[in-house]
Order: C-alpha cells, then sequence, then structure tokens
C-alpha cells in the first residue's frame, strides 16, 4: 500500500478495517517528512513522540471498538499559528506568545475530535504576513517540484507536506492568497470559504476582517470532509457564521452539467500569456464536462485591490503595534517594512474601504453571479517565480512584487467569497500552477461540485521527495 | 467629487515610528502607494450612501438565490 498518494479518507478507511495500524501510518508519515524537510525546508518542529503516542492510542481505541470519526489515527500536520494545549505556536517568527496556550484552536479541536493527530508544526511565512514562502528569520521555503522556484505563501509547510504525500492533507490560513498560492504553486488543492464560514478562534490573527482558515488536500474528497469538518459556527468566535453546515461529501457526486463558468477576458488579459494558456487549458477541462463558458465583466478590480490593503494593512499595523514598537529588529526586514506601511494610512481612508464592502460586494455578485456559477480565475498571474527573482526582502521594490503575486487572489477576500484553488492539467515537467474558482457566498457546494468533476480529468499527482 | 482628500502630505525630515527611524526616501516610498489607495478610497466614497456601515458586509454576505 503506497500510503503517500492516499487520501485522508481512504486511510482512515483502510485504519479502521485494520488494513494498517496507525502507527504505521504515522511512522511512515515522519519517515517521509524527514527528507522532505531537508529539501524543502517544510518543518519548524517535529513532534515524533507525541504523534507515535497518539498513533497507539488510535490503535488501542480501535482494538477496544470504542467509537472512531471520521479522520481516526490519520497523521495529518498543519502550519504553526495554532493554539494547541500546553504549546507556544512559533508563528513563523521570532515573537511569540510568552505563555503556552491553554486550549486548542477550535479548528485544531474539530480535527483531533474526527481522530486526526499532528506529526510535526509546519513552515509558515514570518506570521502568515507574506504570500512567496519568503521567511528571514525561518528560512525560505523551497517548491518540492523545483527547489529554486517559491512555495507560494504564507501556507507553505503546508502545501510542501501535501503536495509531496507525507500527509493527506493540512490547514492553511488565508488573508490574501495564503491558502490559494501555496496550493497552486505545490500542484494540489485548497478552499478558502466564505469570511466567517470557519472558526478562527485561537489561530493567529493578522487581519481579523480578511482572516479564513481552510484545508489543502491533494483530492477534492479531502476538502469536502475537512472543510465539513471545519465550518459551522463557533461561539468562541463570535463573527463566526450561524448558518447550517451542508453535506459537502454529497456535493462531491452533484452533476455539474450546464453549469456557467464566469470569464472577464479583459481581466485575464492582465495575466502572462503562458498562464493565460493554462486557463484556457483548464476551462477545457470543464467544458468537456458538460459546463459553459459565459462572459463576465468585472469593474472597480483594481479599486477593490486597493480598498483590500486599506482594510488589511492598519489592522496588521495595530496586531503587531507592541510588539514592532519593542522588539522591532526580532523582525524580518520584509515584514517590518510591510507592517510600517499600516502606520501611514489615513483612519478615514480605513474606514471607507470597511463601510464600502457590502456595497462593493452587492456590486460584484450582481456583475458576476447573475451570469454564472462560479468565476475562473488565475490563481498566479506569472508562472511560479524563482526564489531568488521575489528575494526583495524589505526593499523598494516589496510592495510592487508583492502586488503581482497576489493580484487574482487578494480583492477576493475583500469580497469575502469562498475560492477553490485547483492545478491547471501539468505538462512534461512544469512547475505546477493553478487557477481559481470563486462561488457566491456560503455556496461552497457548488465549487466543490466543480472541483470533483475536474478532478476525474486531472487526477492528483505526488511531488518528488529527492 | 469631493472636495475633502485625506491623503498623507509629504515629508521632508526623518521621523521615529514605532522606535525606528525612517528617512525621507522610505517614507516617500510608502507614501506613494499610500496615496494611491486613497485616491481610491476618495472615489469609493463619492459612491458611498451616508448610511453605509461597516457591518453591511454581513447583509451583503447572506445567501440569496440568483
Amino acid at each position: 500500500m503506497d500510503l503517500s498518494r492516499l487520501s485522508a479518507r481512504s486511510l482512515a478507511g483502510a485504519i479502521r478495517n485494520r488494513e494498517i495500524s496507525s502507527r504505521e501510518a504515522t511512522e511512515a508519515a515522519i519517515a517521509r517528512l524527514k527528507p522532505v524537510h531537508d529539501r524543502c525546508n517544510a518543518v519548524i518542529s517535529f513532534e515524533d513522540d507525541e504523534a507515535l503516542a497518539a498513533a497507539d492510542r488510535a490503535d488501542a481505541a480501535l482494538a477496544d471498538d470504542a467509537p472512531t470519526g471520521p479522520l481516526h489515527g490519520v497523521p495529518l500536520a498543519h502550519k504553526d499559528m495554532f493554539d494547541r494545549v500546553g504549546k507556544i505556536a512559533s508563528w513563523g517568527g521570532n515573537i511569540q506568545a510568552t505563555e503556552p496556550a491553554e486550549s486548542d484552536a477550535t479548528v485544531i479541536a474539530r480535527l483531533k475530535h474526527a481522530g486526526a493527530l499532528q506529526i510535526a508544526a509546519l513552515h509558515l511565512t514570518e506570521f502568515a504576513f507574506g504570500p512567496t514562502g519568503h521567511n528571514y528569520i525561518r528560512g525560505h521555503a523551497r517548491n518540492p517540484w523545483a527547489t529554486d522556484r517559491i512555495t507560494g505563501g504564507s501556507s507553505s509547510g503546508s502545501a510542501i507536506s501535501v503536495a509531496t504525500g507525507v500527509v493527506p492533507a493540512a490547514l492553511g490560513s488565508d488573508t490574501a492568497g495564503s491558502l490559494r498560492l501555496p496550493a497552486a504553486a505545490c500542484g494540489i488543492k485548497s478552499l478558502k470559504g466564505t469570511w466567517t464560514r470557519v472558526s478562527r478562534a485561537g489561530c493567529m490573527p493578522l487581519s481579523g476582517a480578511l482572516d479564513c482558515v481552510g484545508p489543502i488536500a491533494r483530492y477534492m474528497e479531502d476538502i469536502a470532509l475537512l472543510f465539513g469538518l471545519l465550518a459551522g459556527h463557533d461561539q468562541r468566535d463570535g463573527a463566526s457564521s450561524t448558518l447550517p453546515v451542508p453535506d459537502y461529501l454529497a456535493a462531491l457526486d452533484t452533476p455539474v452539467s450546464g453549469m456557467k463558468i464566469g470569464i472577464d477576458e479583459r481581466l485575464m488579459s492582465e495575466a502572462d500569456g503562458k498562464v493565460q494558456a493554462l486557463v484556457a487549458a483548464a476551462l477545457d477541462v470543464l467544458v468537456d464536462a458538460g459546463c459553459e463558458k459565459v462572459a463576465v465583466s468585472i469593474r472597480d478590480w483594481r479599486e477593490i485591490d486597493h480598498l483590500t490593503q486599506l482594510l488589511q494593512l492598519p489592522e496588521v499595523a495595530s496586531a503587531h503595534g507592541a510588539y514592532i514598537r519593542d522588539r522591532g529588529d526580532d523582525y524580518g526586514p520584509q515584514v517590518r517594512s510591510r507592517i510600517l506601511f499600516g502606520h501611514f494610512v489615513p483612519a478615514a481612508d480605513h474606514q471607507t474601504a470597511a463601510r464600502a464592502r457590502g456595497m462593493m460586494i452587492d456590486a460584484f455578485l450582481d456583475q458576476v453571479f447573475s451570469r454564472c456559477n462560479a468565476l475562473m480565475l488565475p490563481t498566479f498571474a506569472d508562472p511560479v517565480p524563482t526564489i531568488a527573482e521575489l528575494d526583495v526582502a524589505g526593499g523598494p521594490s516589496l510592495m510592487a512584487k508583492i502586488a503581482r503575486v497576489i493580484y487574482y487572489t487578494r480583492p477576493i477576500n475583500y469580497l469575502a467569497l469562498p475560492a477553490l484553488t485547483m492545478p491547471y492539467p501539468r505538462r512534461d515537467d512544469a512547475v505546477p500552477n493553478g487557477f481559481q474558482l470563486v462561488g457566491q457566498p456560503f455556496d461552497e457546494a457548488t465549487l466543490i461540485s466543480l472541483g470533483a468533476a475536474y478532478e476525474a480529468s486531472v487526477p492528483p499527482e505526488v511531488a518528488p521527495i529527492a | 467629487m469631493n472636495e475633502t482628500n485625506s491623503a498623507p502630505p509629504h515629508v521632508s525630515h526623518p521621523i521615529s515610528l514605532t522606535g525606528h527611524e525612517l528617512n525621507p526616501a522610505q517614507i516617500e516610498t510608502i507614501l506613494s502607494h499610500v496615496r494611491q489607495w486613497s485616491k481610491t478610497a476618495l472615489k469609493i466614497s463619492d459612491r458611498l450612501p451616508l448610511g453605509a456601515d461597516s457591518t453591511d458586509v454581513f447583509r451583503s454576505l447572506k445567501p440569496r438565490e440568483r
């Protein structure tokens, strides 16, 4: 049994049926993670002993015929920004909480309740504030498909570990593209849900108006399974939605024939020509599955991007105000530079961005979803860049370079909409890349249906570990 | 268009911010971006009803038939 190619759902089934023990699965994941880390810088801290002890408990529970969850005994790993009882998360930087967490982040608690265990705390961009995988404190992450390329960030370690088959799924977060960019660059999938669909309680905050948490996985069935476990109201996150959680696993089998996929040709024309060709190839796959391409026309994309920054940067500056005042030298140059921008944004403009959000969402929904079920956009505007190309630290080109990387992702956070990232059909030895399917508010199920139909023609791949 | 522009002015001397001194070139780099964003805020504010509120986002996100 090649564990590196199994979905979490299949692995859970194999453990439940005693075809493999949780210890065997966990030992295999740990063994695979070591060379992956050596090559790609995927890990903040290994947790072998704790993981194996948890695996033994899972096996003992099975032997006792105790009730089990849908991820019973399955080894996972996540970027190191979630509270876990008794631990201090690194947040990818030099600055952390001073005391160990007294409770698990809600998303961690929900995965634990489902039976999952964790084998390591994984790399992320410093404070999850960067879209490339560069980290000037912990070292840059390297793409497993081509180690001179970026992984995308900030959920870099999660994407590396899933892409290389160490674990079948992982958690990420997304304030401007941090779930979608690493999934795209590493050739896997992620789902950023509607803002407030998944609780942020116990997660390192960056910008509360934009932050989302969600799954990264190789298989759509794991995206559906994990998203269903994570979604739903949480009293610890007052903003979390009280809407009922649909059966996302059922959505895997919903026919997509007749669904309309929106394309904005003018907005698409701003992407690199190679990326435009990849989007066309991916669209062909959905059309072959019975979908229909329709034209949409989006106004104000650049304005929405500006509003996103006016909303986000003062929130980040405020969150880090005390730290950067007292321990500014403990920050890497890129994050420190970007935080400073937030101190210069006029308060009136920050408020305008917050007050205009409802109006801008209404307009966008009318422009796009009056014509289609999902909007298709690139995730990266360009082929996945090299680490060297974007190694700009805090220099004068920083904001322009970052703006290009997140040109197609950041506005979606302001619009608060769900977005699924899927890999393009990959040719020869090309470095992977990916596209987004953006949905209506709280309509993640439609994105899951489309993703499953697409996956039937573009099956998951596993990245090399050496 | 509304004549009130909250965009920050030019700065010709170093300033100390959060314990770090920023020279005029650094400040100008930051302000060149902030001015662009502020222009957008000004343009958008002209379309924004007086009663618009930051909690409108929750109303806009309610699931709806389209």
